[in-house]
């Protein structure tokens, strides 16, 4: 959604093009796609950048096919403008341990604070291809085990 | 700036149907875990072999007649009798009898592990033609009814279920995320710990030393049955466990011993890791029907990943 309703100047094969995309891609495609739109020369980048921090970017593939902007109904070659990538996010995980006692259900509970394993979010998407297939990422902390019964 | 997000995981673990329980919340509270651990117990009163007053106890103590029982019961012989001809008879919830003939009749902690059961040449053999009528559930009525000449055995099905569960009524609760492991059956939903997903360790016996494997995934489940734990010897000296061939009724026999599958929910999984042993013919068309991977084990410590295996990653001791 544009600041203000419809996108300005929009020609129909773009509106047509930004149509599809809002079906195949739902609402955060759609988010995005608008992010990159110019309204009266002003680049709604808030949106997309709202989008980002949710740790969900459009993928790139689609990102690609995208306008980078658009004046007066028209793709122009060279982008006239660049996102900043979004801020790298740390997740620290507080695992803790807790003593549920069995039935009845209001026996005690007492919780441990043992462990604070760190788990970082991926770094930010480079916006060119990987260059070669990478191995697999090496598997994070195991929380439980799948021990034979 | 980098920001930084500080998320909670609180976990309990006990023990419970027979075998050690772990539950794990993302962002949720901790009576979520009281609340976990009284549905386990729920399930455990309703679905135990081994508590004469349990639902299934009581269907089994009157075959050939319909006996009541909840829709949470109802819910899970359903799944049981649909797994059925999904396998092609490879999995049976009707083998009970045949495990109490085995020797594996009461809690494993209390069988008698140097010879139990009947002796080697009164297990397995044909089932009398009666004993081909299904299980069968009504829901007008909700009860169940079992053929005369057997008897239910929802062991490791019940467990998968009531993790499948217990993930999305704690999720319906608030948290985040949620991870629910009974005794290696492991469901797991809603937001992970770690951006890649859940992280679960599996645990292989007879593979090759300091060599282990993970299944990392956002929402699903993960069995691992094997022919190490739970293993007796009969009246005649023979090994036993608690993994029946439906078609000879006695335990499974050949070269796998551990089978850990990845599949849409933990029961699913823990009725694939089953087949993987009772048809592992048809293991492999089985797995890939439903879209699971899956990891087999030989007692040589030889490992295979089949079918659909991007939820595996080699952890340690790879080169």
């Amino acid at each position: 959604m544009t600041e203000g309703g419809q996108p300005a100047r929009l020609d129909p094969a773009l509106a047509e093009r930004a149509a599809a995309r809002r079906a195949s891609a739902g609402k955060r495609g759609h988010a995005a796609a608008a992010s990159r739109l110019f309204v009266g020369g002003v680049a709604l980048a808030g949106t997309f950048q709202m989008v980002a921090a949710m740790g969900e970017p459009v993928p790139a593939a689609e990102e690609a096919a995208l306008p980078t902007a658009v004046v007066n109904g028209t793709v122009p070659v060279v982008p006239t403008t660049v996102t900043p990538p979004p801020a790298p996010r740390t997740i620290v995980v507080v695992r803790r341990h807790v003593v549920v006692a069995g039935s009845p259900a209001a026996g005690s509970v007492t919780s441990t604070r043992s462990a604070a394993p760190l788990a970082s979010s991926p770094a930010p998407r480079a916006s060119a291809p990987a260059p070669a297939p990478a191995p697999p990422p090496p598997a994070p902390a195991p929380v439980t085990k799948s021990q034979g019964s | 700036m980098p920001s930084v997000e500080v998320l909670d995981l609180a976990g309990c673990s006990f023990r419970a149907m027979g075998t050690d329980v772990e539950v794990l919340v993302l962002e949720g509270d901790d009576e979520d875990l009281h609340w976990a651990r009284a549905q386990i117990e729920r399930a455990e009163a309703r679905w135990s072999r081994f508590r004469p007053s349990s639902e299934l106890e009581q269907v089994n103590a009157q075959p050939g007649r319909w006996t009541s029982v909840s829709s949470d019961t109802l819910d899970l012989l359903e799944v049981a009798i649909a797994a059925g001809p999904q396998t092609a008879g490879a999995f049976d919830p009707l083998v009970g009898g045949d495990l109490v003939r085995a020797g594996y009749d009461r809690s494993f902690d209390a069988v008698d592990r140097r010879g139990a059961g009947v002796p080697t040449a009164a297990l397995g053999g044909h089932r009398p033609p009666e004993v081909h009528l299904p299980l069968e559930v009504d829901r007008s009525t909700a009860s169940a009814r079992i053929p005369v000449g057997t008897r239910l055995d929802l062991g490791g099905i019940a467990k998968g279920w009531t993790a499948d569960l217990l993930v999305g009524g704690l999720l319906a609760r608030g948290a985040q995320g949620a991870c629910v492991n009974l005794g290696g059956d492991v469901a797991v939903g809603g937001r992970a710990p770690h951006p890649d997903g859940w992280s679960i360790e599996i645990e292989h016996e007879a593979a090759a030393p300091g060599r282990t494997r993970a299944a990392v995934l956002h929402q699903g489940g993960v069995a691992t049955s094997t022919t190490l734990r739970r293993t007796w010897r009969g009246p005649d000296g023979d090994v036993r466990h608690h993994l029946l061939d439906p078609r000879t009724r006695r335990s499974c026999e050949g070269a796998l011993v551990e089978a850990t599958v990845v599949a849409r929910s933990a029961a699913e999984a823990e009725v694939l890791a089953k087949v993987a042993f009772a048809d592992p013919a048809g293991f492999v068309a089985r797995l890939q029907a439903s879209g699971a991977g899956a990891v087999l084990t030989t007692g040589a410590g030889a490992t295979t990943e089949v079918g659909d295996v991007r939820h595996l990653r080699r952890v340690h001791g790879w080169a």
